[in-house]
């Protein structure tokens, strides 16, 4: 009896060791919100870059916007950016397939509540998978594929409302950065694009560059970094 | 000698202490085993019948933590529906899997849905959650977002720090023109994260904080703390596990560096501005002069301490560290 006890024991010990290990090392799905928050913006601009280097074509067109808003002018500034719709475009369709928080910043209830019909318990926590539903095939054509002409001539965005997207979660919890982070992505993305010509070099680096294996952890990054060879463009 | 001392009658302490819980547990086990199914969901989900994942007595769902990623959620989710119901230790969670259902919760419900859940390292790492990204849903919580939606992230704000902004990308395109004209491959991810750590100290602080500096040393480890959950937001009772792994004395000592970091920040303001004398909103430039203003002119309704001033740079460091932040 004695022997089973300790066995028991052991064996629950052990149990309990992994919990702990599993929920202190690897517990990213709550990690929070702020770590989140810290390397969003570069987690996209990254996406981004992949997603155009992988597709000459979307590369292409989008400099040729960039260079018939802006002219021979280097510089790309704040104020070009509004008449850019298909690098607005090409930066939603990134958030789209690649929403650095895949599961948002989990959410708590503070009352009983009732949720499609079903009783919900004050303290339930909720945890939104953003990545799934703007991957959902039910809302999106070929919902797999980096495809930027989706949003020309459609009204949705990422402000919160259209929650086929929602990147920046919705309502009160929703993140008042957004602003700041489109301005950023929007301007890094288009004085890259407009400046230089990007090519992928051979060997490992390059076959990394276009590897779109998602790093563990609350913000998605792209696994391996990206690498790429530039030429200006005059 | 007598930390050794110390040391070795806390151990002798842990002993039968670790006995006496592991017999709690099998007690407790045993009894939720033979009610098992009914009562356990039933107490903590009242009588929903929403679909839930089937779970383990006591820890639920805690043992698929680490796998549990948005893909894995995704086909978990799948055969249930829009919702479906999981428990971490005590604590149940919805995971929301569509539009519909997201715009439920978000928006239909999202008054009731506001708040965040409780989280151990936010107390330790976030001045007990005093930041704007993780403080609990209320009075509090909304007069700190508006200061920052106000001061910081509104778009006349966001426009305000468009010189800066331009000022930094450019020199990440001279860099970029210095690897062409040496035939060097760009490594963008790394420009990437240098570029966002740039602009957002420049906007927080006003100043930028080279590579090597402890500023970015300590965040790198407050990060990685901040992702950690303690077992015992889950299961309560097991919370000294925390103290046995060290993970909460690590939190604890990069909190302190942390909080170096940004009093002598905000010391370094206030003798300045006491030497020079300049005053009133015309003068800021940065988050910090623009909170110190704040806490001179009492303009909002409630005090502003050090400690919150503290509070929110830090969050809207790392918040607009990258932008996207989230609160």
């Amino acid at each position: 009896m004695y022997k089973i006890l300790i066995h028991v024991e052991v064996i629950f010990c052990n149990i309990i060791q992994k919990v702990e290990h599993e929920v202190t090392n690897n517990g990213y799905l709550f990690q929070d919100l702020f770590a989140a928050g810290t390397d969003t913006t570069s987690a996209v601009l990254g996406w981004a870059m992949a997603e155009l280097l992988r597709h000459p074509n979307v590369m292409q067109k989008l400099q040729g916007e960039l260079r018939s808003v802006v002219g021979d002018r280097t510089q790309i500034t704040e104020e070009d950016l509004s008449s850019m719709h298909y690098l607005k475009a090409v930066v939603k369709e990134t958030l789209r397939l690649h929403p650095p928080l895949a599961l948002l910043l989990p959410r708590e209830s503070m009352e009983d509540t009732k949720v499609m019909g079903y009783d919900i318990a004050s303290g339930t926590q909720v945890i939104v998978n953003a990545w799934a539903i703007s991957r959902d095939p039910s809302y999106w054509n070929q919902p797999h594929e980096f495809q930027p002409e989706r949003f020309l001539n459609s009204s949705v965005d990422t402000k919160g409302h259209d929650f086929e997207v929602i990147p920046f979660g919705a309502g009160r919890r929703g993140c008042p950065g957004r602003g700041f982070a489109l301005v950023v992505g929007e301007l890094v993305i288009a004085n890259l694009v407009h400046q230089f010509n990007w090519e992928v070099p051979g060997g490992v680096a390059g076959d990394q560059t276009l590897d779109m294996t998602e790093s563990a952890g609350l913000t998605t990054y792209k696994k391996f970094p990206i690498v790429a060879l530039a030429s200006p463009r005059t | 000698m007598s930390t050794s001392m110390h040391e070795n009658s806390s151990r002798l302490l842990f002993l039968p202490l670790a006995t006496f819980i592991i017999l709690f547990v099998l007690h407790t086990l045993l009894n939720f085993l033979s009610k098992w199914n009914k009562k356990s969901i039933a107490a903590i989900a009242k009588k929903s019948s929403l679909p839930s994942l089937p779970k383990l007595p006591i820890i639920g769902n805690l043992h698929q933590l680490a796998t549990l990623t948005h893909r894995t959620l995704q086909s978990l989710a799948q055969p249930y529906g829009p919702l479906v119901l999981l428990h971490f230790g005590n604590v149940p969670v919805l995971v929301v899997s569509t539009a519909e259902a997201a715009r439920e919760v978000m928006k239909t419900h999202d008054l009731v849905f506001c708040t965040r859940p409780h989280r151990k390292m936010f107390d330790i790492l976030l001045y007990d959650s005093k930041e704007v990204a993780g403080a609990p849903y209320g009075n509090y919580w909304r007069q700190i977002k508006s200061i920052s939606v106000l001061h910081l992230l509104s778009s006349k704000k966001v426009q305000s720090f468009g010189a800066l902004r331009e000022e930094e990308i450019s020199m990440m395109m001279e860099k970029i023109r210095q690897c062409c004209s040496s035939l060097t491959p760009v490594n963008l991810t790394s420009l990437f994260s240098t570029l966002t750590i740039n602009i957002v100290c420049r906007v927080a602080l006003g100043r930028r904080y080279s590579g090597g500096s402890k500023l970015r040393k300590a965040l790198n480890e407050f990060q990685l703390l901040l992702g950690f959950s303690v077992l015992g937001d889950y299961i309560p009772w097991l919370d000294f596990l925390g103290r046995v792994n060290g993970i909460s004395g690590r939190a604890e000592r990069v909190a302190r560096d942390i909080d170096e970091i940004l009093e002598e920040v905000v010391e370094e303001r206030i003798s300045k501005k006491h030497h020079d004398g300049a005053n009133g909103e015309g003068q800021q430039k940065d988050y910090v002069d623009i909170l110190l203003w704040l806490q001179r002119s009492n303009a909002v309704g409630f005090p502003i301490d050090r400690t919150l001033i503290k509070a929110l740079i830090l969050v809207s460091k790392m918040k607009r560290k990258i932008v996207f932040l989230r609160y």
